[in-house]
């Protein structure tokens, strides 16, 4: 919001008028006009904003597919979105559905940019399941669960875990230390990652 | 933009497997504050305010209001302005026509409203936006020339240099009657302010046309028309593409593609061996030691460093002239660079900056591919030149068949990165540590890394190491730290040795050099360098 539309919400019409005709002329003039600042910069309320949502938009960017560098440019692209949108901010929940819904525009975009197939009816899905799965407390609770899931599951199952997603092994490889099968790995992380999704489900409930 | 391989397709899967990425891979969201806020202080406010509903509230039945007062701000101006302009120049005239005696000088400098004092010359930019009258015009100016005259006013206040620079931007359809180097007149602020007031009046014709030489048949076009990238041993074409051309490595020799025959298409032009040509041979023949730097100062200083451009004049397509040469170079950096003169530093950027092939290959225009077995698809179309009628435009976009990333041959990438006291800038080594830490993300367990180091001495910070072993080499991107000078050959031969003996048959192998090209011990002059590779 510009300053002189900040100047002319404060004063009568016919002060309105006077400033907002006057603005213009007073460095000339080098005249200082009697006025006040009504409301505070929105760049705490959107530093604000950044900084609790900020890490749940990129980690739902990555959720629907974006790189890494992709979901970082996108993240940005949002937030400059909503500050330049009518957004008025009423409740936590509505904020990062609303963020939310403003960053799969964002990846739609981009796809379509490149050229890309866009498959909107997978979007959808991929955020009823999301809203459905991620509490008030965003993607933190979520991940708090699953460590303490974590904890409990050990052997094979832990094993493929661990070497997939930290080490960073391929199927191949990682059927050779267990001695299976890379068809055999695939369904185990599968069952694993459902068998967590469980857990998760009842220490939410 | 590249896609993140899925492990599975099923929504409530892919979160549990994100969340294990987090968890376990350390895929951990980056903090991208200060990027959003800096980016955001940037961008201009349309209705920013994310506060108290309330207000909004308040704000938004107002508006309307707002707008109707502002409208009627703007005319009240408007007309005060216009009636201010009259009385100055009023008050000129009277002063002019009563400066012969003292007493009738102090009467009018009573009887008139004494309009404002002269401005200091650090209001000059906003005078000028205001159409208010100084010295350099004649009061005799009707209201529409001066009305023209505002904007060249403001741009008389650029600075020589500037108004050097902004010739280019003139180019692309604004009036020109520069004619060769040796016959241009002084470049200077009033110059650019003709130029663009004779545009503005639409009373010149655009590239003008001047006398051709003996050497060339047909008339030529004034050095405004930069044809620069036909003259370039490497040079641009429109669109992206071309991997199944086989590429180039960097040595600059093409891997593969066609040598001489006729592209997908009905088109009819012919794509002759590189070198041949017109362009390929006038470049060619200019020794590395002529092309002159466009800034910098050479080994023992520093400084950004742009190749000239030397510009070619036109030629009739007949005979042996009737071939265009031109190597497939998708570069862009160009654009990033005249970008972030603009944008971040405010100023225009070199003119030897700005090189037009990459400005117009960094956008995507969606060309399709082949769609059988040759090499690439070629777009061609040809428009009418809108600032000289009896002339083409032809656009050839050429796109080659897309790679799919699951497909790429295995990568044995060698970061030579520059380390010196010159890389000791936040635009720069941070920079690249960031760039490198986004390629690193993108590699996979079949691929190698290493990284070798330079400044006043070389070495390898880094041994090959798996791409997926991420951990180690973000950590040896970290630790990085600039000082020093710049022995770069060195590094190119430990850099060369270590992707050797890691080489990949059949796979991509590669030297990266990162650096901001500012070589001030031991070789130094780009040719040396290009050998020494």
């Amino acid at each position: 919001m510009r300053t002189s539309e900040l100047y002319a919400q404060q004063l009568a019409p016919g002060q309105r008028f006077f400033c907002t005709f006057f603005a213009p002329f007073s460095t000339l003039l080098g005249t200082d006009t009697d006025m006040t600042v009504v409301s505070e910069p929105t760049e705490v309320t959107l530093e604000t904003l950044v900084h609790q949502f900020q890490a749940d938009v990129w980690r739902y960017l990555r959720y629907l597919g974006a790189s890494a560098a992709d979901a970082d440019d996108l993240t940005q692209e949002t937030f400059l979105a909503v500050m330049r949108s009518a957004f008025e901010e009423r409740s936590p929940e509505q904020t990062a559905g609303y963020l939310r819904t403003v960053a799969r525009n964002q990846l739609l975009m981009a796809r379509r940019r490149q050229g890309r197939e866009v498959n909107t009816v997978e979007l959808e899905a991929a955020e009823e399941v999301w809203s459905a799965s991620i509490g008030p407390g965003g993607m933190e609770d979520y991940l708090t669960a699953l460590s303490d899931c974590l904890e409990h599951l050990d052997g094979r199952a832990r094993q493929a875990l661990d070497q997939f997603y930290r080490d960073r092994r391929g199927r191949a490889e990682i059927a050779e230390n267990l001695q299976m099968k890379p068809d055999g790995v695939k369904s185990l992380l599968r069952r694993t990652r459902e068998i967590l999704r469980q857990c998760i489900e009842r220490k939410k409930n | 933009m590249n896609d993140e391989p899925q492990t599975t397709t099923d929504p409530e899967d892919r979160l549990t497997d994100r969340a294990l990425s987090e968890v376990l891979g350390g895929d951990a969201p980056p903090d991208l504050s200060e990027r959003i806020l800096a980016a955001a202080s940037q961008q201009p406010l349309a209705n920013p305010v994310l506060g108290d509903s309330a207000m909004n509230e308040t704000r938004h039945n107002s508006t309307s209001k707002r707008k109707r007062w502002a409208i009627f701000a703007a005319a009240a101006s408007l007309f005060l302005a216009v009636g201010w302009l009259v009385a100055m120049r009023q008050f000129e005239d009277s002063r002019q026509a009563q400066v012969s005696t003292p007493s009738q000088k102090a009467q009018s400098t009573t009887d008139i409203a004494s309009p404002p004092a002269q401005p200091s010359p650090q209001d000059k930019s906003t005078m000028g936006v205001l159409g208010l009258i100084d010295d350099a015009y004649s009061s005799s100016q009707s209201g529409d020339e001066l009305q023209m005259m505002v904007e060249p006013k403001v741009m008389a206040e650029v600075s020589v240099s500037e108004a050097e620079a902004v010739r280019p931007l003139m180019r692309f359809g604004f009036a020109s009657s520069r004619r060769s180097e040796e016959e241009r007149p002084d470049a200077g602020a009033p110059r650019v302010a003709n130029d663009i007031a004779q545009t503005a009046a639409g009373r010149v014709d655009l590239l003008e046309r001047v006398p051709q030489s003996r050497d060339h048949g047909g008339p030529e076009y004034s050095r405004e028309v930069r044809n620069s990238s036909l003259a370039r041993t490497s040079q641009s074409v429109f669109g992206g593409g071309g991997g199944a051309l086989g590429g180039y490595d960097a040595g600059g020799k093409a891997l593969g593609g066609p040598q001489n025959g006729q592209f997908s298409g009905n088109g009819r032009l012919r794509f002759a061996p590189q070198g041949h040509g017109y362009y390929g041979r006038k470049f060619q023949n200019v020794p590395e030691e002529l092309q002159e730097v466009a800034q910098g100062r050479g080994p023992g200083n520093s400084g950004d460093q742009y190749t000239r451009i030397y510009e070619n004049p036109f030629i009739e397509a007949q005979g042996e002239h009737a071939v265009s040469t031109f190597s497939i170079d998708v570069d862009t950096a160009s654009y990033a660079n005249v970008r972030q003169f603009l944008m971040q530093s405010g100023q225009l950027p070199p003119p030897d900056a700005v090189r037009l092939e990459e400005l117009v290959n960094y956008f995507d225009y969606d060309y399709s591919g082949p769609t059988s077995d040759v090499p690439f698809a070629a777009h061609v179309e040809v428009a009418g030149c809108p600032w000289q009628p009896e002339h083409r435009l032809v656009r050839i976009g050429i796109k080659g068949h897309e790679i799919e990333r699951t497909k790429r041959p295995q990568s044995n990438l060698v970061f030579l990165i520059d380390v010196s006291g010159s890389m000791n800038e936040p635009a720069k080594l941070p920079l690249l540590v960031e760039g490198m830490k986004m390629l690193t993300r993108e590699l996979g367990e079949n691929d190698r890394v290493a990284m070798v180091v330079y400044a006043s001495s070389e070495g390898l910070a880094l041994p090959s190491t798996r791409g997926d072993q991420q951990a180690t080499i973000l950590a040896a991107l970290e630790q990085l730290r600039a000082g020093g000078s710049t022995a770069g050959g060195a590094g190119i031969e430990l850099a060369y040795q270590t992707a050797q003996d890691n080489f990949i048959e059949g796979g991509t192998n590669r030297v990266i050099l990162c650096t901001d090209g500012d070589f001030n011990v031991g070789v130094t002059s780009t040719a040396e360098l290009e050998r020494m590779a």
